[in-house]
């Protein structure tokens, strides 16, 4: 164990918030990737194929209208003190994953899920420019 | 005994005395070396007897959550999550449902807690899961200059 690199990302605790957010933060850049590759096909399409253009062909749009992500994680539950002075149960996961299971020497194989459904859907109506 | 013969033996005496010396000084600085080894064996047995010590009050120690802080904590992440929607700055991302399957074990001691499997118990059968699904919603701006 020693030598070995561990990336303790992997297997150190996180809020529940902050994870969440992480993978939506990912989910709305693919998504974001996607319109641009959108923009930029009718860009080239208006460039390349004006003749396709001339006749109103417009390329389809990409859009993720749900993302199902289904983790498997180890809660731990931690007692913190506020800075009023109460105490307030902190809730942190670590993802089970094989680095996790390496680090701690356990034997299971739960594994996570992330399902994305990625549908055409016609492209917004107003006008690209060259 | 000629003189000659009596100056040898005094010179052999007195290096003879000066290895003695030598030698008890060599003996003396081994002597302050094992004590030094000695005090630093008892420091790392009692670092080793404390660190000991430290792993098995975390082995034993099972923190526990009331029902009612958990469901609370899930809701306020959920209010958060949708009052700040994720984004990478141009979309947004709704977190429209979420689900979580929390295992662990019951105790009544103090109303009714869940208690959290600690790491060396978790088997597949008993690992947690949370399952949401987020829908990005396309925020497409206009900008004319």
């Amino acid at each position: 164990m020693a030598d070995q690199q561990i990336n303790f990302s992997e297997i150190l605790v996180g809020p529940i918030e902050q994870m969440i957010e992480k993978i939506g933060q990912g989910i709305a850049k693919a998504q974001t990737s996607l319109d641009k590759a959108a923009i930029e096909s009718q860009k080239s399409l208006l460039k390349d194929f004006k003749e396709l253009a001339d006749i109103g062909y417009k390329v389809n749009w990409y859009h993720m209208p749900e993302v199902v992500v289904d983790l498997k994680i180890a809660m731990h539950y931690e007692e913190e003190k506020t800075e009023g002075g109460e105490k307030k149960v902190g809730f942190f996961m670590s993802p089970f994953n094989a680095k996790y299971q390496n680090s701690f020497a356990y034997s299971a194989d739960g594994a996570s899920s992330l399902k994305i459904r990625i549908v055409p859907i016609p492209p917004p109506a107003f006008e690209i420019e060259k | 005994m000629s003189l000659m013969t009596k100056i040898k033996e005094f010179f052999k005496g007195k290096n003879e005395s000066n290895k003695q010396s030598d030698l008890k000084k060599e003996l003396e600085k081994m002597r302050e070396q094992v004590e030094d080894l000695k005090n630093q064996v008892e420091d790392l047995d009692n670092r080793n007897q404390d660190l000991t010590s430290k792993m098995e009050a975390t082995t034993k120690l099972r923190p526990m959550v009331k029902i009612e802080d958990l469901t609370t904590h899930f809701k306020e992440v959920i209010t958060k999550l949708n009052r700040q929607p994720p984004t990478d700055g141009e979309n947004y991302v709704i977190l429209e449902q979420l689900e979580a399957e929390i295992k662990g074990g019951l105790d009544v001691k103090d109303g009714i807690q869940l208690s959290q499997v600690l790491p060396h118990e978790l088997t597949p059968q008993n690992i947690s899961s949370i399952r949401f699904t987020l829908r990005p919603t396309s925020v497409i701006k206009i900008v004319k200059e």
